[in-house]
């Protein structure tokens, strides 16, 4: 048991959850006959194949390498909150707004980045992108304001 | 319609201002992607989808095509200097690239690739041209059988022949597939897995996934880390480009099989550039007369899996065009931005759009002319390219997925979807399950589900017409051969081996 991996069992049976999940709804679903099969058929079989292999992975976690997984909160809230922000506001406050969330964020991820180099950038992009997006491809979304 | 006529036609429709002025912004964005470490020809052509919006279906296919194969020369250059490979298609050119870059080799070792990328490309091409409108012609008499079985084939390729763990690559497969299935059932109306969504019923937007998946997962894995040292970069000027008798003589063999090798790879629905990089190296391993020379800087190791991860970038627009199959994950990409601008490739397109095809073919000739042009002369521009920080590349390719996915749609829901295939995407590598044959069961998934119903109307519900059918038995059988083959433990030590050399390049490259 020395070369057990937890990480390993732990993902495989993730995956044997994920299609248990993704099968008990697919029985919600007209199975339909074989010759007109219906809405549920490809995904029961789906679901059930991920069941198998999900088991088969969790087999084979005895013999797997050990892998180290980092979690690193700092990007993960920034960079996403930052795509989140974007996708929230962008209808409601404008692109430019918006925008200087997202870069703003995302820049300060990096520890090296100034406040200076961060706004710079921030303004950079900001105006590059209003030219390119809004005035060049018109695409429909509003600088300023929802 | 002829080889002559489809040039002279394509020359026709690909030899225009604008149709070189796209065929250039595309081959230059893919350059520049491809030299920038972490970020995929996929990401830039989300980035770049928007563009395209105002554009005719012809610029617009020269312009993303171009990103990609312009991508694959580029990435070289990182591997190279930096031991980074820009993309990973070229992480095998690493392996004795750097060591030639640390001899004081990296200019010739950049000028090599070049040429081998150059002679792959259209190695490939002429594939193309002569073989793609056949096989258009005989998957005319394809029924929903033989297309069920084929994609079938291209879906184990796509699991098994990824690197590491084939069961990982099936899981990644079925939840593809799985991913396809939401939306409303094209046959009964049915809507599946929506969960009350108004934005699901038309499905999952494939572009978001895709950034998601290679743009957001790459850039959570490297944000946040200590920056990459540049100051180790050699300055490479022109007349280190040039290489002696020796290194051209040893490197056209290597180039031919290599050529050779990522056209085949290319062809099959499923395998993409990476795998046919790879098998091009362990070749030359295999055939030379002294192994222990790779791995030290041997210049067969990087001709030949660069004439191949270009090749099979090529080739794998025959399935693609000519079936409607994507031949890797960036294929299948570019079939959804196709679909986007109304082009449905199938056996009919050499026909129905020939001025299309061959205009597209013809643009593969420039644009790989363009990137020999660009590469050689500039190749201290590309370089210095490199020595862009994180801090001012991140923001910037986030800023440009949001807008690029954003504008697909009009639609800020399709954003949120890419923090969900980011964290995905970024769960995924960190377990090592591979992302791109998720993408490829996510294109397949309706397609092969369609046909697989269709099959069975029409064989009222008799399973032997998969392999009463020769063509379709055919390709089933190939589909076996090839998962038991990576049964087959002496494949398996290789898969296990060529994990392990990602392993300690990996290591290499975190240090």
């Amino acid at each position: 048991m020395s070369d057990f991996n937890r990480n390993e069992l732990l993902a495989a049976l993730v995956v044997v959850g994920l299609g248990a999940g993704y099968l008990i709804i697919a029985i919600g679903y007209p199975m339909g006959t074989v010759v007109r099969m219906g809405a549920g058929f490809f995904p029961v079989a789906l679901g059930v194949l991920l069941i198998g292999l999900g088991a088969v992975l969790a087999w084979q976690s005895r013999r797997a390498e050990k892998t180290a997984v980092e979690l690193r909160l700092r990007p993960f809230v920034m960079i996403l909150g930052g795509i989140l922000a974007w996708a929230l506001l962008i209808d409601r406050i404008g692109f430019l707004p918006a925008t200087a969330i997202l870069v703003l964020s995302c820049a300060l991820v990096e520890r090296e980045t100034t406040w200076r180099s961060a706004l710079l950038l921030t303004a950079g992009l900001c105006a590059f992108g209003w030219l390119i997006f809004i005035v060049g491809l018109k695409i429909p979304m509003s600088a300023l304001g929802g | 319609m002829d080889l002559i006529s489809g040039l002279a036609l394509g020359i026709e429709t690909a030899i225009t201002a604008e149709a070189l002025l796209f065929c250039f912004l595309g081959v230059t964005v893919g350059m520049f992607i491809g030299v920038l470490p972490g970020i995929g020809p996929l990401a830039a052509v989300a980035m770049l989808l928007p563009v395209t919006y105002h554009l005719e279906p012809m610029a617009a296919l020269i312009m993303l095509a171009g990103i990609f194969y312009g991508a694959q020369y580029g990435g070289s250059t990182a591997s190279i200097l930096l031991n980074l490979p820009g993309t990973s298609t070229t992480a095998v050119t690493a392996i004795d690239g750097y060591p030639m870059a640390k001899q004081g080799r990296a200019g010739v070792a950049l000028f090599i690739t070049t040429l081998t990328s150059f002679f792959g490309g259209c190695f490939a091409i002429v594939l193309l041209m002569s073989f793609a409108p056949a096989l258009g012609a005989m998957a005319l008499k394809f029924s929903s059988a033989e297309y069920f079985s084929i994609m079938l084939l291209g879906l184990i390729a796509a699991a098994t022949m990824s690197l590491g763990n084939p069961v990982k690559g099936v899981v990644s497969v079925v939840a593809g597939l799985m991913l396809a299935m939401v939306g409303m059932d094209t046959t009964s109306g049915q809507l599946r897995y929506t969960f009350g969504i108004l934005e699901l019923q038309d499905g999952l937007n494939l572009v978001a996934m895709a950034m998601g998946l290679f743009g957001v997962a790459e850039i959570l894995k490297n944000a946040g880390t200590p920056e990459r040292d540049a100051s180790q970069l050699q300055k490479v000027r022109m007349r280190d480009l040039v290489p002696t008798r020796k290194d051209l003589s040893q490197c056209w063999k290597p180039t031919i099989r290599g050529a050779g090798i990522g056209s085949f790879i290319g062809t099959l629905p499923g395998a993409g550039p990476t795998l046919a990089a790879f098998l091009a190296y362990a070749l030359e391993k295999r055939v030379a007369r002294d192994p222990s020379r790779f791995g030290r800087g041997a210049i067969e190791g990087i001709s030949a899996p660069e004439a191949a991860n270009n090749a099979s970038t090529q080739a794998a627009f025959i399935p693609t065009l000519a079936l409607g199959i994507p031949g890797d994950a960036a294929m299948a990409v570019l079939l959804g931005a196709m679909m986007i601008h109304g082009i449905q490739p199938r056996p009919e397109f050499f026909t129905e759009h020939a001025d299309l095809f061959w205009g597209l073919v013809i643009s593969f000739w420039v644009g790989n002319v363009m990137l020999l042009v660009l590469n050689i002369p500039l190749i201290g521009v590309w370089v210095r390219i490199l020595t862009i920080p994180k801090r001012i590349l991140f923001p910037a390719v986030t800023f440009f997925i949001c807008v690029g996915v954003y504008s697909v749609n009009n639609n800020p829901f399709d954003v949120l979807m890419v923090i969900v295939f980011g964290l995905i995407g970024y769960l995924m590598n960190a377990f090592q399950y591979p992302t791109a044959p998720l993408l490829m069961g996510f294109i397949l998934g309706p397609m092969i589900e369609q046909h697989f119903r269709r099959a069975l109307l029409f064989s009222r519900g008799d399973l032997t017409t998969f392999i009463d059918r020769p063509i379709s038995a055919a390709f089933l059988a190939a589909a076996l051969i090839l998962f038991v083959a990576t049964l087959v433990p002496s494949l398996k030590a290789r898969f296990a081996k060529t994990a392990a050399a990602k392993k300690t390049r990996e290591g290499a490259g975190a240090e």
